[in-house]
C-alpha cells in the first residue's frame, strides 16, 4: 500500500499535468487522424505517376520521355509561360496602380472591372477569340487570350497589397533624394514581391492546366495533348508519361517561385495603422492612362460579351432547348455544391491544425493540402480513373469519384477561407467554452466553427466557382449521361455550333459573376482589417 | 538668421483648413517642435514643408531658395530634407545597411566606409549591418531611420512624432540622444510632436497649433510662462487659472496680493499660476484667520489626494480674498510636493513664488 502510494501520489501535480496534457491532445489526436486521410487522398495522384512510371519501366519511359514531340510540347510551354507571365504582370501591376494610387476618373469602376473577367472561363475567352477572329492561333493567339483570361489572378494580390503599403514609405524615398518614377522602382515595387509571386505562380500553372482554351485557339500543350491522347487509347502509357512530365513542369514552376520569392519578410514594420495613401495627380496623363483599363476592358470583357451577344441574336429563342439547359444548369449547380462542400469539409482538421497546432507533422499535411491544388485537372483525372479501373471498377465513371476530383481540385481554396477565418476565432473563446462545461470538440464546433462560418461559406463559394467552369476533369470522370454546363458548351464548340453553345456560355458567365465579385470583395475586407 | 521661412501657408482638404495661414521661421541649426493636439494640422505643416503636398497658397523659402508658392513647389525628392515617421517606416526587403545607403550612390566607393560612420554616429552596433528591420526592436528602427534621413546630410530634419512609438523610459532617452545627434551635426530640426514636455524639453522654439492655426510660437520658457490663451496654457502643463484685480504693481486673487508688473493695466483680468509655482507653509489656526483683509493668502486644507511626487491638496480659501474673487464654495485644487505636505484640517499660508502670467 505504502508501495503504490509512492508511486502514484508521489507527484500529485505531474499526474494532473499529464491527465490535463492527454485531454488537451485528445481531440488534436482525432483531428490529425481525419488531416491525415485527405492527405492521404491527395498523395494518390502523385503516387499514381510514381506508380504508373515504375510500371512502365525505365526503357519505356527512356522513349516516351526523350522524343521530339515532348520536346516540342515543352518548347511551347516554356514560351507560353515565358511571354504570359511577363505580360499579365505589366498590366496587372500597371492597371492596380492606376486604381489605387491615382486619381484616374472612375478608379471604382475599373477596379470592379479588372476582376470580372475571372466570371468569363477561359475556354469562353478563346471561344469569343476565335468567333471574333477565326484565323486566331498558335502561341500569339494562346498568349492573347490567356494573358487577358488570367490577369485578374495577379491584379487582386497585387491590388490588395498596393492598399497595404505604408505610404510613409513612398514619403521616406522621396525624401532620400529619388523621383516618382525611382520611389515606384525601388520602393513601391520590391513590396509587391509577394503578391507578384503569388499571381504569377496561380497563372503559371493554369497555364500548365487549362485545356479548352488551347484547343480552341489550335496550341498544343501538355494538358491538351494528354487528353487527346486519353480519347483515343484510353489508359496508355503515353498519356501517362506526358502527365508525369507536367507534374515535373508543376514541380519546377513552384520551385522557381519558392526560389524567387525568397523568405523575406515585406510586411510592414511598425505599430500602429498607416496613413491612408494620397493618390497622385495624373493631370493631363489622365486621358491617355485611361485607355489601359479602357482597351483591356474591351478585349477582356467587351469581346466576350460582344461575342455572346452576337450569337444569341443570331440563335433567337430557337436555341433555348431550355429542357436540355435546366438540365445541364441544375447538373452544374448540384455538382458545384456537393463538390464545394466536400472539398470545405476535408479542409475543416487541416485548417483548425495549421492555426491551433502548429509544427512539423503539421506543416508536411498541409504541404499534401496545398500542393494537389497545383496539380493540372487532367493529371488528377487520369489518376482517378486508372485507379478506379484498376482497384474499384463499381467507383469508375461515378458522381462519386467526379467529385472526389473535385474535391482534390479544390483543396486549397477551400483551406486558404478556412485557415484565415478560424485565425479569428481566438483560442480563449474555446477555453472559455471548455471551462463552462463544453467538451473540446463541442467547444470547436459550436464557439470556433460558428465563428468561422463566414470563411467558410466564402470557400464554398470560391470551390463553387472554379467547378462550375472546370472542364478537363468533369470530361474525363463524368459518368456517361452527365451534362453539365462546360460539357455541353464544348461538345457544341466542337461541332462548330457556336449559337447553340452560346446559352451555356452566358448561364456560366451569370452564376460566376456574383462569386468573382464576392472573390473581389473579400480580398478588400482581408486587407481592411 | 532665418533659414527656413513659411509665410501665410495654407491648406485645405475639401471644406476642412488643415493649415490655416500658418507664418512660421527657423533659424538656422535650431530646433523647432510643433505641438498640437491630434487633429491640429501639425503634420499636414510638416508635409507641406518636407514637398509631400503643395499648400493652397503662402511661401516657403529654405535657406534663401523657394521652396513652395503657392502650389508650384519643389517636390519633395528635390529639397535635401530629412524625414523620420512615428515607425521609422524601414524598407522591409532591405537590411539594415541598404537602409541606411538606400540615399547614398551604389557606385560611390565610399559608400560601405559611410554606412559604418553613420551607424556609429547613431551608435548603433555593426553587427545589425546584416539584419532585416523586424529584428530590431523600436528604437533601434527609429535609430536606423535617423542614420537613414542623415545619410544625405540634409539642410533640414524633419521628424514627424519619431518617439511616440516607443516605450516611456526609452522615449526620452532616445529624445536626448536624437537631439544631441543633431546638434553635432548641426542640422536645423523640426519635431512634430503631441506631447508638450516633449515639445518643452526638445527645442529652442515651440510652435503651438490648434485646429489648423499657429497660436503662439516662441522659446520654451516663453510659452510656459507666458501663454497666450487658457488653452495653450494648460496645453503645455497643468495651469491654475483665476480671476483677478490688477493695480499699481500689483494683483490681487485668492491667493491674496500678489506682486507683478501690471504695466498700466487696471481693472480685471484673468492670470495663470503653475502649480510649482505655489507653496504652502503650515501655520497655528490663529495666524490665519486673524486678518481676513491681509494681502497674504490661507486656507485650510480639507483633502489630500496622495500621488507620489505629485499630489493634490483641496484647499478652502480663508478670509475675505476667496469671497472677492467667487471661490467661496468651491475649494482650489493645489498640485504640490510630497514632501513636508499638510494634514487634512491643518491651515496654510499661500506663497506664490515669481510673477504670476495676466492675460491679454
Amino acid at each position: 500500500m505504502l508501495s503504490t502510494g509512492s508511486i502514484n501520489g508521489a507527484d500529485p501535480d505531474a499526474d494532473v499535468a499529464r491527465f490535463l496534457k492527454a485531454r488537451r491532445r485528445l481531440p488534436s489526436l482525432s483531428v490529425f487522424g481525419f488531416a491525415g486521410i485527405v492527405a492521404f487522398f491527395s498523395l494518390l495522384p502523385l503516387g499514381f505517376v510514381i506508380w504508373v512510371t515504375m510500371q512502365t519501366g525505365w526503357d519505356a519511359v527512356v522513349a516516351l520521355v526523350f522524343r521530339a514531340r515532348v520536346g516540342e510540347l515543352l518548347v511551347n510551354t516554356v514560351l507560353l509561360e515565358v511571354w504570359t507571365i511577363p505580360l499579365s504582370i505589366i498590366l496587372a501591376v500597371s492597371l492596380a496602380w492606376l486604381t489605387e494610387r491615382t486619381d484616374l476618373p472612375g478608379a471604382r469602376l475599373w477596379a470592379w472591372l479588372a476582376v470580372a473577367p475571372l466570371a468569363v472561363p477561359a475556354f469562353v475567352h478563346s471561344y469569343a477569340w476565335i468567333s471574333i477572329a477565326p484565323s486566331l492561333h498558335g502561341l500569339f493567339g494562346g498568349v492573347l487570350v490567356s494573358v487577358l483570361a488570367y490577369f485578374p489572378f495577379l491584379y487582386l494580390p497585387v491590388a490588395a497589397q498596393m492598399r497595404r503599403v505604408d505610404p510613409a514609405m513612398e514619403d521616406v524615398g522621396a525624401s532620400l533624394g529619388l523621383g516618382p518614377w525611382r520611389v515606384f522602382f525601388r520602393v513601391l515595387l520590391p513590396q509587391l514581391r509577394l503578391a507578384i509571386c503569388g499571381g504569377s505562380l496561380l497563372i503559371g500553372l493554369h497555364l500548365l492546366a487549362e485545356y479548352g482554351l488551347f484547343v480552341m485557339i489550335r496550341f498544343d500543350t501538355f494538358a491538351t495533348a494528354i487528353v487527346d491522347q486519353f480519347q483515343s487509347t484510353f489508359n496508355g502509357p503515353a498519356a501517362n508519361m506526358l502527365a508525369g512530365v507536367l507534374v515535373l513542369c508543376c514541380a519546377g514552376l513552384l520551385a522557381l517561385e519558392a526560389l524567387i520569392r525568397g523568405n523575406e519578410r515585406y510586411a510592414r514594420v511598425g505599430s500602429g495603422s498607416a496613413r491612408p495613401a494620397t493618390r497622385h495627380r495624373l493631370g493631363w496623363l489622365a486621358l491617355p492612362c485611361l485607355l489601359i483599363p479602357l482597351i483591356t476592358t474591351a478585349l477582356a470583357l467587351g469581346v466576350p460579351f460582344v461575342t455572346l451577344g452576337r450569337w444569341l441574336i443570331a440563335g433567337g429563342t430557337a436555341v433555348w432547348d431550355l429542357g436540355a439547359i435546366g438540365t445541364a444548369f441544375g447538373t452544374t449547380v448540384l455538382l458545384a455544391i456537393a463538390g464545394a462542400l466536400l472539398a470545405t469539409v476535408a479542409a475543416i482538421p487541416m485548417a483548425w491544425l495549421s492555426v491551433r497546432a502548429p509544427g512539423r507533422i503539421q506543416r508536411a499535411l498541409e504541404a499534401c493540402h496545398y500542393y494537389v491544388g497545383s496539380l493540372p485537372g487532367v493529371v488528377v483525372a487520369l489518376a482517378l480513373v486508372t485507379i478506379t479501373v484498376r482497384a474499384v471498377l463499381p467507383l469508375y465513371q461515378t458522381a462519386a469519384t467526379l467529385l472526389l476530383a473535385y474535391g482534390l481540385l479544390f483543396l486549397p481554396r477551400a483551406l486558404v477561407g478556412l485557415r484565415a477565418s478560424i485565425a479569428q476565432a481566438p483560442v480563449e473563446l474555446e477555453r472559455a467554452a471548455m471551462a463552462l462545461g463544453r467538451t473540446p470538440a463541442q467547444a470547436v464546433t459550436r464557439i470556433t466553427m460558428r465563428l468561422a462560418a463566414p470563411g467558410a461559406a466564402a470557400s464554398i463559394a470560391l470551390v463553387a466557382l472554379g467547378i462550375t467552369n472546370e472542364l478537363t476533369a468533369t470530361l474525363m470522370l463524368a459518368p456517361n449521361g452527365t451534362r453539365t454546363l462546360a460539357t455541353e458548351f464544348w461538345s457544341l464548340t466542337s461541332e462548330i455550333d457556336y449559337v447553340a453553345a452560346a446559352p451555356y456560355a452566358l448561364m456560366m458567365v451569370v452564376l460566376s459573376l456574383p462569386l468573382t465579385l464576392l472573390l473581389h470583395a473579400q480580398s478588400k475586407r482581408i486587407i481592411g482589417r | 538668421m532665418t533659414f527656413l521661412d513659411i509665410r501665410g501657408v495654407t491648406k485645405r482638404y475639401g471644406v476642412t483648413t488643415a493649415v490655416d495661414d500658418v507664418t512660421l521661421s527657423v533659424a538656422a541649426g535650431s530646433r523647432t517642435a510643433i505641438v498640437g493636439p491630434s487633429g491640429s494640422g501639425k503634420t499636414t505643416l510638416l508635409r507641406l514643408i518636407g514637398g509631400f503636398e503643395a499648400p493652397d497658397s503662402g511661401q516657403m523659402t529654405l535657406n534663401g531658395e523657394i521652396l513652395a508658392d503657392g502650389p508650384a513647389i519643389v517636390p519633395a525628392h528635390r529639397r535635401s530634407v530629412g524625414f523620420v515617421t512615428q515607425d521609422g517606416s524601414l524598407f522591409p526587403h532591405l537590411t539594415i545597411a541598404d537602409n541606411i545607403g538606400f540615399g547614398l550612390d551604389k557606385r560611390n566607393p565610399d559608400r560601405p566606409q559611410r554606412i559604418l560612420e553613420l551607424m556609429d554616429m547613431v551608435e548603433l552596433d555593426t553587427v545589425m549591418l546584416g539584419r532585416r528591420p523586424h529584428q530590431l526592436s523600436g528604437g533601434q528602427q527609429q535609430r536606423v531611420s535617423l542614420a537613414r534621413a542623415l545619410a544625405r546630410q540634409p539642410k533640414l530634419m524633419l521628424l514627424d512624432e519619431p518617439f511616440s512609438a516607443l516605450d516611456t523610459g526609452l522615449r526620452e532617452n532616445m529624445r536626448k540622444a536624437v537631439a544631441a545627434v543633431l546638434k553635432q551635426a548641426g542640422i536645423t530640426t523640426i519635431l512634430v510632436t503631441h506631447d508638450q514636455a516633449e515639445a518643452l524639453s526638445f527645442a529652442d522654439q515651440v510652435a503651438v497649433m490648434r485646429q489648423g492655426k499657429l497660436v503662439q510660437a516662441g522659446s520654451p520658457r516663453t510659452l510656459y510662462l507666458n501663454p497666450a490663451d487658457r488653452t495653450t496654457a494648460s496645453f503645455l502643463g497643468d495651469a491654475i487659472l483665476l480671476p483677478a484685480e490688477l493695480g499699481d504693481g500689483w494683483i490681487d486673487c485668492v491667493f491674496g496680493r500678489l506682486s507683478s508688473a501690471t504695466n498700466k493695466r487696471r481693472g480685471t483680468a484673468e492670470i495663470m499660476l503653475r502649480p510649482e509655482q505655489l507653496k504652502l507653509v503650515a501655520v497655528p489656526e490663529k495666524d490665519a484667520t486673524a486678518a481676513p483683509d491681509s494681502n497674504i493668502g490661507y486656507g485650510k486644507v480639507i483633502d489630500i489626494e496622495f500621488g507620489g511626487a505629485v499630489c493634490t491638496v483641496a484647499l478652502a480659501i480663508v478670509g475675505n480674498h476667496g469671497t472677492r474673487h467667487g471661490q467661496t464654495t468651491s475649494p482650489v485644487q493645489i498640485k504640490c510636493s510630497a514632501v513636508n505636505l499638510p494634514a487634512t484640517g491643518d491651515h496654510v499660508r499661500i506663497e506664490v513664488l515669481g510673477e504670476p502670467h495676466i492675460f491679454a
